[in-house]
């Protein structure tokens, strides 16, 4: 739809009538100043074209100029549809609208009152509201299309009474829009929720949620005889295993029974077997032991037989044996007289050696310690000498002064600074440069000291400390004096260390530093001289500590002497001391072979005499040994005669006898024997043992019958409650409650999958185009913003979502400023418009929309709105006209 | 038996009373009820034929835990015909355990005279005729029941018509289970046998000349059943044996499919079909298959109609295995008119070949759903996508037809 005229009258501040237009295609703007009437005119026109000319709600009060009763009446040329329609509305005291359409080159009337009203609707796909004014949801596109003064910044809700937006929607998104899928789907939704909820759980008393409980009612009472019957199951084959394990236990105490009768029959013949067989056991061993006797008689008798041969011949050899030992120990004894009379012999002989060896050692010891005597002697006197030597040095020393070497030090460091004090005094001092004409003398006193100086032609240069007096040949005398504080100083200086120097050559005794030197070196030297001979007198004594202890030692070995003297009785031996060795030597050598022989013949000796002893011991026993077999000989013929004596008729008979009867008793109890039960011993224990395992099967056999009644009697009891029908009926019911909920469920699914696809396929198609739209709008934002790199981002509900470089970082629509949203509503209702106006064209209208938008801004909107001016029709409402100078068409409010 | 008369008597076997029709619900009352009415009409006959016996060659009941009521009920059948001996043999579902079964049941010792239990390996005297027992003991055993009626047919004196009962599967290679007591198919003339009366499998089976039958159920109990009862007669021993099958089952099962194809030849032979019962239709269990590719609305219609035609009919059941398919103009009409719901249809059929393991989608789906945004969808709606089956999206695609399909009209 576009407008041509908008006519008023009596509306807002108009109490007359007034006229706008003719709209044009492009842009129009109309300019006037605030409370003009701009606004309401717009607004007057809508209510023509949307409210019901007879509604009197306080909206349409609201056009009447204040403060009056006129009747508002609207009138509204538009174009739609490729034709054009004039709608004529007066509101409130004299209501009526008429509704007229050009044909013809003239305005032909169409309707008039309510059906002029619906068929506006119909044109301008709109909606009556129930009661009261209308407002932009029920506008149709219009809605959308005009940007109201003061409105919110924010895209209106897509969801209008007129289902507008929708559309829109759908335009934009390339969907069409199918009415009856939709209403299909809506009633497909509504069925779903008679047996689902939205989020897909059976609805609670919902049909299949009763059915769902029923089947588990159902299903609960089935387990319930299920289980009775798996309890049936269960009891069957407990029932069956026990009638055959008392089947069992049947044939097995028969068995039993039968081997307990054998068992108890076996144990009563063994046990009167062997009553019979305890006498006839008596009976076999009194033989045996009767024919046992007469056997060990018979062999006692032998064995003794045996010992008098024995004993005889033991006794035979003993005596032999005797004789022969009696004569070797004679011959032994013999043997060792002579080895007695060997070692005396040679025990002398040993003694005599050793006696000379003594003798010549004694020698030899006096003849060393001779010698030492006389080293000693000699050491002694020249250790004496070097003493006597080392006092005189000592005393030497003594009578000089003593010196230190700190002292000396001293000394040479006070000579240095009285030296150095003196120089610093005369290179301070004075300076003559004396040239006479002639070579000449004067006497010059200098420091208290007086000296002549010769004084060349060419001249000469003086120097003095302080002063200086010349006495000069032809001059007389020239006295000069300086007068510097540091000549003092120094003076003073060099007075203090010739002080010094002279309480400390006082100190040590001596004149000069010259002499105290040569006191120090002569000192020195003598310190040296004594050190060196107490070192020699030490390197002489030795091991001695002192000469006196040197001394002592010499007199105690002249002690020694004297001794060794006497020990030798009388002079000591001519021999020389070569001889003597040789003496030693050889009479050493002597001593050791003797001593080994007297050794050897002590030890042969010793072993002879232990022989003898064994010898002696050997006779002793042997003697005894003839005195032992000899009485053993006799009890043997004692006993022999004993045993011999028991025998009357001869122990050949006897023995004969006791063994035929012991034979006959043998044969009587084997053959006794033989008629014992095979394990007769341990048939009472078998018997005991099988009559308690008898009476323990029939004690369990008895339980078990028991048992099998037991069950016998909950079989029947569980048989006859027909479980089977009961379960037959229960599974019937179920099959039943289980096909409603098959039916509920499948019809619930298939519904919610008619519906999901639905919704799917048409979000598919949404978001396909979302992207195109975005860059549509994108582009529009950036034309306005001059910000190329930021994009507008659109929700699934093609409402802003916000603006940004990217998803990521996506700067929400509601914290854009004010300016921005005011830009980008602007820019996505141009691009409703673009897209709405390729049906037809379609009218914009902006009623001082950018009051937050800058000048630049503003000029770059009035750019997009000019290059869409060529399909839209533009109607900019503003109180700046300045701003829309040149732009588009200047429309005016005229009066009539 | 008059002596000199043929031996005549009824052999039945799998009566399974106190059976269970899951699929049937509440209305499987009606069945088991039915199966007690043969019964009662298999005596009839059997007295009115001066039957010398009445054999049930095991499976009486269904279960040893069948309620009382039905087994004083069938006690109070076999009490009025007083004057037939009835010869009852534990088959594998009624099997004597002894205490807890069907046969020691208190009721039993109040059983009218003329009803013997043949609980033992053991042989009873009928007339002119030795009847040798084999009974089962246990469900399940890979022992042949009939040995034992090789021992038991030595003791029987010579002169007398010898007539073995028992219950087991036949050994037909790959036709029985190993342990459900496979019966050799010489077992009647290894035990020397004039007949051998066995029960087990639910059909009519001859065997051996005729020397062994195993009749069948009496009262079918599933489609395709064809038990009856069989009429033995035996004029001297040795002799061959005459047999009559005898059906008197109360209901009768119809598996009848619903050809899409031809869908007035199919609504015309169902018709005639349910014409035979017209009066009692409680005496027919149908089935009814829907096959074929149809389209949704001429589904729609079909469905209403047999809802229409089978209303007093209480054992019928609809299967619908159809394909439901528009045929190509309305495919077109319906993209044309409702893309979305075209490109919904395409995602249901993407869904299912997703279900059944198919990666390629088809070349006409130009943008098909991916398997991550089909599990994404599910778990949203919290389906399991394990549990969904081929018939979920069917159904999907069948509301989604119906409802645009409602929406028009």
């Amino acid at each position: 739809m576009i407008l041509e005229f908008i006519e008023a009258e009596g509306v807002g501040p108009f109490s007359g009538k007034v006229r706008v237009g003719p709209f044009s295609m492009g842009i129009n703007v109309l300019s006037a100043p605030n409370e003009s009437g701009k606004s309401t005119l717009i607004k007057a026109a809508a209510r023509a074209l949307f409210d019901r000319y007879n509604c009197k709600d306080e909206q349409i009060k609201a056009l009447q100029p204040a403060g009056t009763s006129l009747s508002p009446r609207v009138s509204v040329v538009f174009e739609t549809g490729k034709r054009k329609f004039k709608v004529e509305k007066t509101f409130l005291n004299a209501q009526g609208v008429n509704l007229w359409e050009w044909k013809a080159e003239k305005w032909m009337p169409i309707a008039e009152s309510d059906q002029a009203d619906l068929r506006l609707n119909e044109l301008l796909r709109s909606k009556h509201p129930a009661r009261g004014a209308s407002n932009a949801v029920h506008w149709g596109l219009f809605g959308y299309l005009w940007a109201r003064q003061g409105d919110p910044v924010t895209w209106p809700d897509w969801k209008d009474e007129a289902q507008a937006g929708q559309l829109i929607q759908s335009r934009l998104a390339r969907v069409q829009l199918d009415p009856l899928i939709e209403k299909l789907c809506r009633n497909i939704w509504a069925e779903y929720l008679q047996i689902f909820t939205a989020t897909g759980l059976p609805k609670a008393n919902g049909e299949l949620k009763r059915a769902e409980s029923e089947l588990l009612k159902l299903d609960q009472e089935l387990n319930v005889v299920c289980e009775r019957m798996k309890q049936i199951d269960d009891l069957q084959s407990r029932y069956v295993a026990l009638c055959a394990e008392i089947d069992l236990l049947q044939s097995e105490t028969i068995t039993k029974a039968e081997e307990a009768k054998q068992i108890r029959e076996a144990a009563q013949q063994a046990e009167l077997i062997s009553a019979e067989l305890r006498g006839l056991e008596g009976e076999y061993q009194t033989f045996g032991s009767r024919l046992n006797q007469i056997h060990q008689d018979f062999q006692k008798l032998n064995e003794l037989k045996v010992s008098v041969v024995e004993f005889q011949k033991c006794v035979k050899e003993r005596q032999q044996r005797m004789v022969v030992e009696i004569q070797k120990e004679a011959e032994f004894k013999k043997q060792i007289r002579n080895h007695e009379l060997m070692l005396s012999q040679e025990q002398t002989a040993f003694e005599n050696s050793q006696k000379e060896l003594d003798k010549i050692r004694l020698l030899l010891k006096w003849r060393d310690q001779q010698d030492k005597i006389t080293e000693l002697e000699g050491l002694l006197h020249k250790a004496k000498l070097l003493q006597d030597e080392i006092s005189a040095i000592k005393l030497k020393r003594d009578q000089m002064p003593e010196i230190s070497s700190k002292q000396l030090k001293t000394m040479d460091e006070l000579v240095r600074t009285t030296r150095e004090r003196s120089l610093q005094l005369e290179a301070l001092g004075l300076s003559i440069q004396i040239i006479p004409k002639n070579p000449s003398t004067a006497k010059v006193l200098q420091d208290g000291t007086e000296s002549m100086l010769e004084i060349p032609a060419e001249g000469l240069n003086l120097r003095a400390r302080q002063s200086v007096e010349l006495d000069l040949d032809g001059w007389g005398i020239i006295q000069m004096r300086s007068g510097a504080r540091e000549v003092a100083a120094l003076q003073e200086q060099m007075k203090k260390a010739e002080d010094d120097l002279q309480k400390l050559l006082e100190t040590i005794g001596v004149r000069s530093s010259d002499e105290a030197r040569r006191e120090f070196e002569k000192r020195t030297e003598l310190e040296q001289q004594l050190k060196m001979n107490e070192a020699t007198l030490q390197q002489l004594l030795e091991k001695w500590e002192s000469v006196e202890k040197l001394n002592s030692e010499v007199n105690q070995r002249k002690l020694q002497q004297e001794i060794l003297n006497s020990r030798i009785q009388g002079a000591p031996s001519t021999l020389s001391l070569a001889e003597l060795e040789a003496s030693e030597q050889k009479l050493e050598i002597l001593v050791q072979s003797r001593h080994a022989a007297v050794k050897e013949l002590t030890d042969q000796l010793a072993a002879q005499r232990r022989n003898a002893e064994i010898f002696s011991e050997t006779l002793r026993n042997l003697e005894r040994e003839i005195l032992d077999a000899q009485a053993a000989l006799q009890r043997c013929e004692v006993q022999i005669q004993e045993i011999s004596s028991r025998y009357q008729a001869g122990m050949e008979a006897a023995r004969n006898e006791a063994q035929a009867a012991f034979v006959q008793a043998e044969a009587r109890f084997q053959e006794k024997r033989k008629k014992l039960p095979p394990e007769h011993d341990k048939l009472p224990e078998r018997n005991r043992r099988i009559t308690k395992a008898a009476e323990e099967l029939a004690a369990t056999l008895e339980q078990k019958r028991r048992d099998m009644n037991k069950l016998e009697g909950q079989l029947a009891a569980l048989g006859s409650e027909g479980l089977y029908s009961r379960e037959t009926e229960l599974v019937e019911k179920r099959q039943e409650a289980e096909q409603a909920v098959e039916a509920a469920q499948s019809r619930g699914w298939a519904l919610r999958i008619v519906h999901d696809l639905f919704l799917y396929r048409k979000h598919a198609a949404t978001r396909s185009v979302l992207g195109p739209l975005e860059s549509r709008l994108s582009t529009a934002f950036a034309e306005i913003s001059g910000d190329h790199h930021r994009k507008v981002f659109l929700d699934d509900q093609l409402q802003i979502a916000g603006i940004g470089s990217g998803s990521g970082d996506l700067v929400d629509f509601q914290c854009l400023s004010q300016g921005a949203k005011e830009q980008l509503v602007l820019a996505l209702r141009l691009a409703v418009a673009c897209e709405l106006s390729t049906d037809e064209p379609q009218v914009l209208v902006l009623d001082d929309v950018l009051v937050n938008t800058d000048s630049m801004r503003q000029q770059r909107v009035l750019d997009v709105l000019q290059n869409a001016g060529n399909q839209l029709q533009v109607i900019i409402l503003t109180c700046h006209g300045d701003r829309y100078r040149g732009v588009g068409k200047m429309i005016k409010i005229a009066d009539q | 038996m008059i002596h000199g008369l043929p031996m005549k008597f009824f052999h039945s076997a799998d009566w399974q009373l106190g059976a269970r029709f899951a699929q049937f619900g509440a209305k499987a009352a009606g069945l088991r009820e039915a199966r007690l009415r043969t019964l009662k009409a298999a005596l009839k006959s059997a007295h009115d034929k001066h039957a010398d016996a009445f054999l049930i060659a095991g499976d009486l009941f269904e279960n040893n835990q069948v309620e009382d009521s039905l087994v004083v009920q069938t006690l109070r059948c076999f009490a009025e015909f007083p004057d037939l001996p009835i010869l009852i043999l534990p088959g594998n579902h009624d099997p004597y355990t002894g205490p807890g079964c069907v046969w020691s049941r208190p009721c039993f010792s109040q059983k009218s005279s003329n009803v013997s239990l043949l609980l033992n390996a053991a042989s009873v005297s009928i007339a002119d005729a030795c009847v040798l027992a084999s009974p089962l003991t246990q469900k399940r055993s890979m022992i042949d029941p009939s040995l034992a009626l090789v021992e038991l047919s030595r003791s029987v004196p010579a002169g007398k018509i010898k007539i073995g009962v028992t219950h087991g599967s036949l050994a037909i290679p790959s036709s029985h289970e190993p342990d459900d007591f496979p019966i050799a198919l010489k077992a009647a003339s290894r035990a020397g046998l004039d007949y051998l009366a066995v029960g087990h499998w639910h059909n009519w089976l001859v065997h051996e000349d005729g020397r062994l039958v195993m009749p069948g159920t009496p009262e079918p109990d599933r489609f395709g059943c064809s038990g009856g009862i069989a009429f033995v007669q035996i004029d001297a021993p040795g002799a061959v044996p005459r047999i009559e099958k005898i059906c008197l089952h109360s209901m009768t099962w119809e598996d009848f499919t619903f050809d899409f194809l031809n869908l007035a030849e199919s609504k015309l032979k169902l018709k005639r079909l349910t014409s035979e019962f017209q009066g009692q239709p409680e005496k027919l269990v149908l089935r009814i298959t829907l096959t074929g590719s149809i389209s949704p609305a001429l589904l729609h219609e079909t469905k209403l109609w047999l809802e229409r035609e089978f209303a007093g009919m209480p054992y019928v059941q609809v299967v619908d295995q159809s394909i439901p398919a528009l045929s190509e103009v309305e495919i077109q009409q319906l993209y044309s008119e409702h893309q979305l719901a075209g490109q919904i249809l395409n995602d249901l059929a993407r869904m299912e070949q997703l279900l059944l393991g198919h990666s390629a989608p088809c070349p006409q789906n130009e943008n098909p759903i991916s398997l991550n945004d089909v599990q994404v969808l599910l778990g949203n709606a919290k389906i399991d996508f394990t549990r969904l089956k081929p018939s979920h999206l069917r159904l999907a695609r069948d509301i989604l037809l119906q409802r645009i399909q409602e929406s028009k009209i």
